[in-house]
């Protein structure tokens, strides 16, 4: 079999948040760099076209792990879909930005809120991370907007990494118009300026170790297996499958943490019929932001759909069902995550699965989600949505200020929750004691030199608020001092 | 038919069916000629390490090579089976059950006759024929699609599923029946990314929802044997079944009829989405 042989400084598996970040620092730092991803590379042209078919299953299929499918095993089982492209999880992100809050990079005991703010500037230039002006949220927007001032709630835009966006609604199936500003129209090609070279559709399957010491990686590719030699090896596979590739292979795991302390943010979405049309799709599709709940660990986010998935989550069949489709200009849909107070686990995937996730949702968070729901549902109601779908199985739909206090006296249980998760943390935790973390505040892992983590599974703490803005800039932190060791 | 074109599942059943046909082919000559042995071994190690009965040797060495050639003309033709499904597998899948049957038949007589009658000769009979029946099948069930990803009896729940969420008529006219040979291929190609674990999950909710009113609604039908018109009604049951994991079956299930459905134009047209008309000039 062929076997192509490259030889560089850095070798970064991964060009998500983390590994597009880590390659384009070092390769701007001087460092020769190679970025092996296992997606494939996808043009806006791509995007354009599909998104002018209206098609969204090209995207699930193509940029997605497994077609979206994966699911996180437990009580309820949780969807949780991860990107696999040039781009990672940033190209199907809603484009979100928020700087971890301070009590949480506090809690890391590692760099303070000051050593970060640089980090965290630098990146926000770097991605055009600004709020979204009003005139690009649509008319979910402006729903919410009177559900809220009805009750007297602030919501506020939320800031993306978005320039010029031209309201596509379709940040979650690859930008039609290059505005969303992802890693594979931002710090790629940046990495590629600089000199690093980018190998897609590479699957890396074995990371070189000798003496303690990472010297490369090998895998394959469909026209056969490679292997490149390098001084340091930078993993940013993300916080599920890289703790599984790390578990298989045996890797760094002495504190047996790898794989362990998994963090998610258990979300629902709340659907509202209106008599009005809303044409919800038309604008950012995660544009506002309700974040008066979130000292109790609740933050609410917009989301909006193209008709396939939305209808698909909605209750009913038949010609009841097609009455609701039917309804879908007239429908608005806001969405709920929870900052989880129970953690769960990644394990190495079986026949074929790159990993499987261990994970089930406690009676607080349960709560906490039956609460969010119910705060939700008061906001629409108040807004005048004629009908409110909970996700919420004992109650699906409310009509009104009594249904409501029905809703409300409700017990919720885990299985109540046709829920889904986002922005898996914590199974590559860092930390200084290597008995309890894997990697150092370096990133590097404590048993393997030269082996370095750099996505968000090194975040140990939900972080209630969504990462990719947290991770890029550990990333960018970490390549910085990697770059200055290695020039 | 290379290797190449061949799916993972079906490479696995290959390798599978290589590793029946060398047993096979290798127990014929040994079972035939050495085989007289096979019996007295079982009942040496049976008096030595436990106190169950022993089985009792034919009368005369006519009656046991009688038997033994029944045996072994058996196993001849599993051989073929083997050989057969390995050279062709995508082609030749189909006469595997042979095999299958052969194997649960022999498992479940020797289960039945050791229980009978306890000679350890019939346990390991059926420790033997069990595992390789068991094999046989999921490696055979995962690979039968092919690259189909779903076999037709899937196919035709899948689709009575998509027309009973989607009927033709109502708030708008088109149906899922209307739509149905592309909506198939976009579930067929939403299937073909997964990896074997999901896609097996699949098929088998997909199996499970068709004997669903057998399982939790005491009905004397299938999905496919009920009439039409009252499949929206207990999909709808399902839906609000006070069991998370049947709610979770065909909420799994919807996506794979309204998101292919919904992904075509027409359809998507029909409810009032217009993908263009958010872009400013």
């Amino acid at each position: 079999m062929n076997e192509s042989r490259y030889r560089t400084q850095a070798v970064v598996v991964g060009t998500g948040a983390g590994g597009a970040v880590a390659g384009a620092m070092l390769a701007e730092a001087g460092v020769d760099t190679i970025l092996v991803e296992r997606g494939g590379f996808h043009t806006t042209a791509e995007h354009a076209e599909a998104a002018a078919r209206g098609d969204i299953a090209s995207g699930l299929r193509d940029m997605y792990v497994n077609g979206a499918t994966t699911v996180a095993l437990g009580r309820p089982p949780i969807p949780i879909p991860i990107g696999e492209a040039v781009g990672g999880t940033t190209i199907i992100n809603s484009a979100t930005c928020f700087r971890a809050p301070p009590d949480k990079v506090q809690a890391w005991g590692g760099p303070s809120v000051e050593e970060m703010a640089p980090y965290f500037e630098a990146v926000e230039r770097r991605i055009h991370a600004v709020p979204t002006p009003v005139d690009r949220l649509g008319k979910n927007w402006d729903v919410l907007k009177r559900g809220c001032d009805a009750l007297g709630i602030g919501i506020k835009p939320l800031v993306h990494n978005i320039k010029d966006c031209q309201r596509s609604g379709r940040c979650a199936f690859g930008c039609p118009t290059g505005a969303k500003q992802s890693t594979d129209v931002t710090f790629v090609p940046d990495a590629i300026a600089a000199g690093a070279d980018v190998l897609a559709e590479h699957d890396v399957d074995e990371v070189l170790v000798a003496g303690g010491k990472a010297i490369g990686v090998a895998g394959t590719t469909p026209a056969g297996r490679f292997r490149i030699q390098a001084d340091v090896v930078v993993l940013a596979m993300g916080a599920l499958t890289g703790p599984a590739f790390m578990l298989r292979h045996r890797l760094a795991n002495s504190s047996r943490r790898v794989g362990r302390g998994l963090r998610i943010h258990p979300g629902c979405r709340v659907v509202a019929e209106f008599d009005e049309v809303i044409d919800g799709y038309i604008g950012v599709p995660q544009g506002a932001y309700i974040d008066h709940w979130a000292d109790q660990g609740i933050m609410m986010e917009g989301v909006f759909v193209p008709p396939g998935p939305m209808l698909a989550s909605l209750p009913g069949a038949g010609f009841e069902f097609k009455a609701l489709g039917a309804r879908y200009r007239r429908l608005s849909a806001f969405g709920l995550m929870v900052a989880d107070t129970k953690p769960g686990r990644v394990t190495v995937g079986r026949f074929g699965a790159p990993f499987l996730a261990w994970y089930s949702l406690s009676r607080a968070d349960a709560r906490s989600l039956h609460y969010g729901l119910a705060r939700l549902a008061e906001v629409y109601l108040a807004a005048g949505a004629k009908r409110v779908f909970t996700s919420f199985a004992p109650m699906q739909v409310l009509k009104g200020e009594d249904d409501l206090a029905r809703f409300e006296r409700l017990r919720a249980k885990p299985p109540h929750f046709e829920s889904m998760a986002f922005h898996p943390v914590g199974t590559c935790a860092m930390g200084a004691d290597p008995a309890a973390s894997v990697v150092d505040f370096s990133l590097q892992t404590h048993d393997v030199r030269d082996l370095f983590v750099m996505d968000a599974s090194v975040i140990p703490n939900s972080l209630g608020v969504n990462p990719q803005l947290t991770v890029m800039a550990l990333a960018m932190r970490a390549a910085g001092l990697l770059a200055s060791r290695l020039t | 038919m290379g290797n190449a074109e061949l799916t993972r599942a079906e490479r696995a059943l290959r390798v599978w069916m290589i590793v029946c046909a060398m047993s096979f082919g290798f127990a014929m000559p040994f079972f035939l000629f050495a085989g007289v042995w096979i019996v007295p071994v079982i009942n040496a190690i049976s008096a030595r390490i436990c106190s169950l009965p022993l089985y009792p040797l034919p009368q005369s060495g006519m009656e046991g090579a009688f038997w033994r050639v029944l045996g072994v003309s058996m196993m001849a033709m599993l051989t073929w089976v083997c050989v057969a499904a390995s050279v062709d597998v995508r082609r030749n899948c189909r006469i595997v059950p042979i095999m299958l049957v052969s194997k649960l038949c022999s498992t479940l007589c020797y289960l039945g006759l050791f229980i009978a009658f306890h000679p350890l000769a019939y346990l390991v009979g059926a420790l033997t024929d069990g595992p390789i029946f068991l094999v046989t099948l999921a490696l055979w069930y995962l690979a039968s699609p092919a690259d189909r990803y779903i076999d037709d009896k899937e196919e035709r729940i899948l689709t009575s599923i998509g027309e009973a969420v989607l009927p033709r008529g109502g708030a708008f006219k088109l149906g899922y029946a209307d739509l149905r040979e592309r909506a198939v291929a976009g579930a067929r190609r939403m299937m073909a990314v997964m990896d074997p674990v999901a896609l097996l999950g699949t098929r088998l909710l997909l199996r499970t929802v068709n004997l669903s009113p057998i399982l939790f609604g005491m009905r004397g039908s299938t999905l496919l044997g009920m009439l039409p018109e009252d499949r929206p009604a207990w999909l709808t049951r399902l839906e609000r079944h006070r069991l998370a994991p049947i709610r979770t079956m065909f909420a799994a299930l919807k996506v794979y009829v309204a998101l292919p459905f919904f992904n075509e134009p027409e359809a998507a047209q029909a409810v009032g989405y217009k993908p263009e008309s958010g872009k400013t000039p």
